[in-house]
């Protein structure tokens, strides 16, 4: 797999590039700043690029930048973006370039530390997946609420819906829960049913992504 | 007939026009006879004079003639450049030099025409209804002059300051009086008009300008009388220190609703203006304000910033200026208290400033420095984990038969190690990710309130809803509300046990509120512990204000307001 890797930390930057290229990657460029990222971009044709939210010139949200700018240029190229407050507000952002946004992920900087976790999210996303961290996702789903209509929820339906929220297909959940596409579709009925989350059974990933995140940061049933 | 009998007799036709001429010769005279005598009485008593040189005219000497019939109407001249530089005798802008130039060059330059063209020789006077073509071209000359001159002094009427118009205003009626004479006098004779409407036009014209000193004497007068109001004025302002109501009660009583005061600092470090706001008597000056100093026991402790048109007012000035003595003093009292504060104020808000900035400076080093390289090492030791599981992987199918346990255990003992080490530094890596936000929440500068209240919330131990508007405020705003949340917060987590609390944030006109509501046991007082007391100074440092309700029993309200010099006003976002 080639991948480029944006990413202002001299250090980290290496490191990332030793241990990804351990597990056979192919680490086609290092760029430091937005700039940088695009001419590699250009230049070295990668499949996915890893990008940094934070880095040069004004350390804000050029990761984001360079997520919409590479995929307006070059839609075929899977985007990664890793952030370090896995603020839902970016991966909305992410969701919503395109229609029908694909090959995208974002998950928080700490999943470097996990370089096989990391790598599974590099190939979801190369094969066109969504990725959502499920710390986000965890994070989202144990927020403390009044009355929590995910109590209504069974503990399968939970992990159902969180894998939704994840990014996965139907057919990625069965997988993720050694189950049959018919039953993820069982369980997703009586989300719906219990949560009123209409889009939840759309088979539009992002639109079925950003529904439930929209969901769970805005339901209080106060 | 009268009108032939009248032109006839060079006495009766003249005499308006003699009576005018005395009567700004001798107020001239007189005026200049006082000590703070001014331009305006020296151009009055020339005016006056001036109307007598015509009478050279009666000469047969050639050359007195000459002279006589050139400087006749001298005096309409004089007269508008008299009217143009009143009150005080200076032509201040270039337009009123060009003006008055013009008059001169009217008056006496269509004289000497005539006297070239039409060779005006002894005795002229006898002659003068002939209305020759150049007769004609110095009447239109003149009625422009004329026409200039009153429309300009209209223009400037329009423009003048109360004090000015209560100076001149007879006298600029006048003027304009005597100029619409003029003007008619000229379109008469130009026109040919019969004789003794010219007469009486022209007689007009010489009772407005000899009525000019009547006038002047009206407007002094009228300055008088404002003095009488003082008395009312002393009345007024006694218990009273606010500096504000000193300016307005002296600006009624002068006349002038511009005036303004300025007072030395406590300290004598300089002016303050009556908002307690830095005033500097130069620019004051630059900016055309006339500046009358106040001296009391011998010191200049305040200052009269007014129209320049109250210098000449000078005794009304003084007699206000000394009513006000006494709350002049307070009101310089309290005005350098109100610097004080200001002074206080800012400085406290600079520091808050200072802080936020510090904070995000710990916050950049965290960041760049020990996190990045924390997770540099991370990733390193998850390597070590790999490279140690495909060496032990390695080992068992290489090595399947001749097992060395030994090394195997070894292997699993240091992979196990590894793992422990990596748990503790991720561990390790969000503790201090979360202490890095806590210093400095970089969401809020990059993202607004809505985002870093709700990464806030996420973290909170008990239900949190926040509704918080969307959009942007200046970033003290944002920080400091920010902070009044979570400290808010914090405290409810600490003393409230409450089962849920609520967040809203408005945007309203001018002002951004702030509200923090818990279900919890109340009774909190404004002070009494840190928490309360650090949110009631940050928000006082930004002139903000806090309400708190809290009630035993009945949980606890904390409703802070911000002052906003825009507010962003955006629908509201609902937020868990």
């Amino acid at each position: 797999m080639r991948v480029v890797i944006g990413e202002d930390g001299e250090l980290l930057l290496d490191t990332l590039t030793c241990a990804l290229e351990q597990r056979g990657v192919d680490v086609v460029g290092q760029a430091r700043s937005l700039p940088e990222v695009l001419a590699m971009v250009e230049q070295a044709s990668p499949e996915v690029v890893i990008l940094d939210i934070r880095m040069p010139p004004t350390h804000r949200d050029e990761g984001i930048l360079a997520a919409e700018r590479i995929r307006l240029r070059r839609p075929e190229i899977g985007l990664l973006v890793l952030s370090d407050h896995a603020e839902t507000a970016y991966a909305e952002r992410l969701l919503n370039m395109q229609e029908d946004t694909r090959a995208v992920g974002y998950v928080t900087k700490a999943r470097v530390g996990n370089v096989d976790s990391l790598l599974e999210a590099l190939r979801r996303v190369r094969a066109g997946e969504i990725v959502i961290d499920p710390g986000i996702i965890d994070r989202l789903m144990s927020r403390r609420r009044r009355r929590n209509p995910l109590d209504r929820l069974t503990a399968q339906e939970r992990r159902v819906l969180a894998l939704v929220a994840e990014g996965r297909t139907n057919r990625g959940v069965a997988d993720e829960l050694g189950c049959t596409a018919g039953t993820v579709e069982k369980h997703l009925t009586s989300i719906n049913d219990k949560l009123g989350l209409r889009q939840v059974d759309t088979v539009t990933v992002n639109i079925r992504v950003l529904a439930v995140l929209t969901y769970l940061r805005h339901e209080d049933a106060g | 007939m009268i009108a032939d009998a009248l032109t006839r007799s060079p006495g009766w036709d003249s005499l308006p026009l003699r009576v005018g001429g005395v009567s700004l010769l001798l107020t001239g005279l007189i005026s200049l006879a006082r000590p703070a005598a001014e331009r305006v009485s020296v151009l009055m008593a020339l005016c006056g004079a001036s109307t007598f040189l015509g009478d050279l005219r009666y000469s047969s000497v050639p050359v007195l003639f000459a002279v006589g019939f050139w400087l006749s109407y001298l005096y309409a001249g004089l007269l508008g450049h008299l009217a143009l530089s009143f009150p005080n005798g200076r032509l201040a802008v270039r337009v009123d030099r060009a003006l008055a130039a013009c008059g001169y060059l009217v008056a006496v330059g269509s004289q000497v025409a005539q006297y070239v063209v039409d060779h005006a020789r002894y005795p002229w006077l006898d002659r003068w209804q002939e209305n020759t073509t150049t007769d004609r071209a110095g009447s239109l000359a003149f009625c422009v002059v004329a026409l200039a001159i009153g429309g300009r002094l209209i223009g400037r009427w329009r423009h003048a300051s109360r004090p000015e118009r209560r100076l001149s205003a007879a006298t600029w009626a006048l003027v304009v009086a005597g100029a619409t004479a003029a003007v008619g006098g000229a379109v008469a004779s130009a026109t040919g008009a019969p004789a003794l409407l010219r007469l009486v036009l022209l007689a007009l014209f010489a009772i407005t300008a000899g009525l000019l000193p009547i006038g002047l004497l009206l407007g002094v007068a009228r300055v008088h009388l404002a003095r009488g109001r003082t008395a009312s004025f002393i009345v007024e302002l006694r218990d009273d220190p606010d500096p504000r109501h000193l300016r307005d009660a002296m600006a009624r009583v002068l006349g002038d609703p511009s005036v303004d005061l300025a007072f030395r600092l406590l300290d004598g470090s300089g002016w303050v203006d009556i908002t307690g706001q830095a005033f500097t008597p130069a620019t004051a000056a630059a900016s055309g304000r006339c500046l009358t100093p106040v001296r009391r026991r011998g010191q200049e402790l305040a200052m009269l910033a007014h129209d320049a048109a109250l210098a000449r007012q000078r005794p009304l000035m003084d007699v206000v200026l000394a009513a006000a003595g006494l709350a002049l003093d307070n009101a310089r009292l309290y005005a350098s208290l109100q610097s004080q504060l200001g002074q206080v104020r800012a400085s406290r808000q600079r520091l808050i400033q200072a802080t936020f900035e510090e904070r995000h400076r710990i916050q950049r080093d965290l960041h760049d420095g020990a996190q990045q390289r924390l997770l540099a090492i991370l990733v390193m030791l998850d390597s070590t984990r790999h490279a140690l599981r495909v060496a032990a992987a390695d080992d068992s199918v290489a090595d399947a038969g001749v097992a060395d346990a030994g090394r195997a255990t070894g292997l699993g003992r240091a992979t196990e190690m590894v793992s422990r080490a990596h748990r503790e530094l991720e561990q390790a890596i969000g503790g201090l990710r979360d202490l890095a936000h806590g210093i400095y929440p970089s969401i809020l500068v990059e993202q607004g309130l809505a985002a870093a209240v709700e990464m806030v919330i996420d973290h909170a131990p008990c239900p949190v809803v926040a509704t918080v508007s969307a959009g942007r405020w200046p970033r003290d705003v944002e920080v400091n509300a920010y902070f009044v949340i979570t400290e808010a917060l914090a405290n409810v987590y600490k003393h409230a046990a409450a089962s849920y609390a609520s967040v809203v944030v408005e945007s309203r006109p001018g002002r951004l509120a702030v509200t923090i509501t818990d279900d919890g046991c109340g009774g909190a007082l404004l002070g009494a512990g840190v928490g309360l007391r650090n949110l009631h100074d940050r928000v006082a440092a930004v002139g903000g204000q806090v309400e708190l309700r809290s009630p035993a029993g009945e949980g606890t309200q904390v409703a802070v307001t911000f002052p906003v010099g825009d507010a962003a006003v955006a629908p509201a976002v609902h937020t868990t």
